[in-house]
């Protein structure tokens, strides 16, 4: 009867798996020259086995117990992880505490200091291979905006790495090229600016458009908009980047959504007649939390941050500079043709309101699925 | 001009305002202020006895590391406390410890079986069944090795076979024998028989070990399955009685609730076990029944923790995020493939619940057919 209960382990076990998430660490290597930074999330939950860091047995674990014990858990985590085969040696920098989904880890900040620059970074990481063997290692090597991972454990312990090193003009080129191709790529941007600018070789009165004159007007209209539109969302776009402030992302995508739609219905029947721009600034601090997704979950170092979002802003500023160049001649050469403003401002602002209708509706629904 | 100045200003306030509640979840590592603050829940060697037996273990074990009786014991507890808990940790610890047992020549056949349970509940269902062979070609008529295997086989839907290792536990032990049959019949095409044979064996079920526990939950589970609300209320009831803390029985007790629309017991049920995925699902659900207002949180939890799981790359949870997606997320496609990959490896009531939920959520009444075909075979209500 003694190895009975081996039995009915194993009868109802199928349905208990996985119940809860395994032990994982997470480390995250950020290159610096020759030098690397280290951050290292531990279960403490894990830390108890081997350590035994429950002093009184009673099941809660406090900052009292732990904390006199950071040098036994540092010495015990680093020498279970050796970088480059130890031609990085590893200098602890102290420990903090966080909490992630499942529980409570200790925070190990380290730096190592290697002979060269590495080209290649060789990772050999045993910790808890004998005490658990579904424990893993989800690694992360930062360097200049290129993210390698690895995950490691007991039947691959070790791996090497190839880092991506970039010089800063090569960033700000990428970022560029990302943020021009945002805004083409980036349907939703596009079609906004298509809505904003639609009505820009008229004027309104008595909420009807009537055509300029003259081709001055025009142009300043223009560059009114699209100057206050990317003066707005760089400023959304550096807060939501730099972290300070965050949005969730089904309720930017419904904003932005909603945004399209009201510039849309607004050409179809103008009840913001004068100062778009105002109209065009306000909408486009929305859009800065839209584009920013694109650059916060980088985890770029902060002045690699710094030259990315100025790229990023620049190329942004190019696309929406390109889309202006490509429809002022063709706004201002017909808008005095009946059927162009028919068929582009009347009926080009009809499609763009149902197409973001529909999105209105789509992403709200997801909002509410969420919350 | 102004009610548009206005909508664009209330909206940016609507997001900063909205960012405050995320900006805290995103709180950086930090040093505690107290003592006193409580980081994390561990295992508890001073007042749970299993708890207690672990650490004790572990120290007989640490004095005579060359014993294979001192690793085998403490895997043993270890799984013990898996099936209590549901954490992989556990299972990973009796993992590493049979693992140097089993470079030796021959391998003890406990090592093996200890090795088979664990594959079996990584869901290695496969690599599970080949250990157990070789325990069995090594010692015909093993009684762990044939329940083992029955278990596995009726999971995966090899229902012949799976009997005919159940019947070679009728000279071992009649009680096990029976309740395994029992369990295969229920899912099998004859239902009736299988629930009438656990009602008569449930009372001669010894209280160790939880046998009585496994056949409680066995009938209070083929019960519910067939509509018999009241007679699955009972078992589950008595089963509870037996091991209160059991985390399979809890979980086939919340799932009886949840269908009874009964959320707020749920809730009372399980607001302890929020570290435990599967139960701090069934909670979800429990507070969407009840619109409470701790649903978003555990909901951005169960989140997380789905996602820690795709990042070391497991699959072991399938069915679970599948249940998550379709009722809590209303992501019917998602649940779908999730339910699809999962109906490969396991064909349980529960899988093809899930399989068949999602299918009609996803408006895809070609994707339902394995599922109906299953509960058309197993003689059970769809």
């Amino acid at each position: 009867m003694m190895r009975l209960c081996l039995l009915l382990i194993a009868l109802c076990c199928s349905a208990v798996a996985s119940a809860h998430k395994p032990s994982d660490s997470y480390l995250t290597l950020v290159v610096d020259g020759t030098q690397l930074h280290g951050r290292w999330d531990i279960a403490l939950r894990d830390l108890d086995v081997p350590l035994v860091l429950d002093a009184d047995g009673d099941g809660k674990l406090t900052w009292g117990e732990v904390r006199p014990r950071s040098a036994d858990i540092s010495a015990y985590a680093f020498s279970h992880l050796r970088l480059q085969h130890g031609d990085c040696p590893l200098k602890p920098q102290g420990m903090q505490i966080d909490h992630h989904s499942d529980g409570a880890y200790a925070v190990l900040r380290f730096d190592a200091q290697c002979a060269a620059a590495p080209k290649q970074l060789s990772i050999d990481y045993h910790l808890f291979a004998e005490l658990d063997t579904l424990h893993k290692g989800l690694v992360q090597v930062i360097d200049e905006g290129a993210i390698a991972t690895a995950i490691l454990g007991v039947g691959h312990p070790e791996e090497t790495l190839d880092i991506h090193g970039k010089p800063a003009w090569a960033i700000a080129s990428d970022f560029i090229a990302a943020g021009f191709t945002h805004i083409w790529l980036g349907f939703d941007h596009a079609l906004f600016l298509l809505a904003l600018l639609l009505p820009a070789a008229y004027k309104a009165q008595s909420r009807r458009w009537q055509a300029v004159a003259s081709l001055r007007p025009v142009a300043l209209e223009l560059l009114r908009i699209v100057t206050a539109f990317t003066a707005a969302h760089a400023i959304t776009l550096t807060l939501a980047s730099l972290r300070w402030v965050s949005v969730p992302s089904a309720l930017v995508e419904t904003g932005i959504a909603v945004t399209i739609l009201l510039a849309a219905l607004n050409n179809l029947y103008p009840l913001v007649q004068q100062r778009l721009w105002l109209l065009a600034f306000g909408f486009g601090l929305i859009h800065g939390f839209g584009f920013a997704g694109v650059l916060a979950d980088m985890a770029l170092p902060r002045w690699h941050m710094v030259i990315a979002l100025g790229a990023f802003n620049l190329g942004v500023e190019a696309g929406q500079a390109a889309l202006v160049l490509l429809l002022l001649p063709v706004l201002y050469l017909y808008r005095h043709e009946v059927w162009f403003k028919r068929v582009v401002l009347y009926g080009g602002s009809l499609v763009v309101a149902l197409f973001a209708c529909g999105w209105a509706w789509q992403r709200a629904a997801q909002i509410g699925a969420i919350t | 001009m102004t009610p548009i100045i206005r909508f664009a200003g209330h909206s940016l306030l609507c997001a900063l305002l909205c960012s405050w509640p995320s900006a805290a979840a995103l709180a950086e590592a930090y040093i505690p202020a107290r003592d006193n603050l409580v980081l994390d829940i561990v295992p508890a060697r001073k007042s749970n006895p299993l708890d207690a037996r672990i650490a004790r273990l572990q120290g007989q074990l640490a004095a005579q590391p060359q014993v294979f009786a001192r690793a085998s014991e403490l895997a043993q507890a270890h799984l013990e406390r898996f099936r209590r808990d549901g954490d992989p940790r556990d299972l990973g610890q009796a993992d590493a410890l049979i693992t140097p047992w089993l470079q030796t020549r021959p391998i003890a056949p406990l090592a093996l079986l200890l090795r088979a349970s664990i594959r079996q509940s990584n869901h290695q269902f496969d690599l599970a069944l080949a250990d157990l062979d070789t325990v069995m070609r090594a010692s015909p008529g093993n009684t762990e090795a044939l329940l083992m295997r029955a278990s596995i086989l009726q999971v995966q839907a090899r229902y012949a076979d799976a009997r005919e290792s159940c019947g070679g536990l009728v000279m071992q032990d009649a009680v096990i024998a029976g309740v395994c049959l029992a369990n295969v019949l229920v899912v099998s095409g004859q239902p009736q028989q299988g629930v009438a044979l656990l009602q008569r064996l449930a009372p001669q079920a010894p209280d160790s070990h939880g046998v009585s526990a496994w056949v409680w939950a066995s009938l209070g589970e083929a019960a519910s399955w067939r509509g018999n609300t009241q007679l699955a209320e009972q078992a589950l009831r008595a089963g509870r009685k037996v091991s209160p803390d059991d985390a399979y029985l809890k979980t086939a007790w919340a799932d009886y609730l949840l269908s009874q629309h009964r959320g707020a017991e749920v809730q009372k049920l399980l607001a302890d076990d929020t570290r435990n995925d599967n139960l701090l699902l069934r909670l979800a659900m429990a507070e969407q029944q009840t619109r409470d207002d701790a649903l978003a949180g555990h909901i951005a939890d169960l989140n997380a923790r789905f996602a820690a799981a795709a990042a070391r790359g497991d699959r072991v949870h399938l069915r679970e995020e599948a249940m998550f997606r379709l009722y809590l997320l209303k992501q019917p496609e998602a649940a779908l493939k999730l339910a699809q990959a999962n109906w490969q490896v396991q064909k349980e009531t529960a899988d093809a619940r899930i399989l068949l939920a999602s299918a009609r959520a996803a408006r895809q009444p070609a994707a339902a057919s394995p599922a109906l075909q299953w509960f058309k075979q197993a003689g059970l209500p769809a």
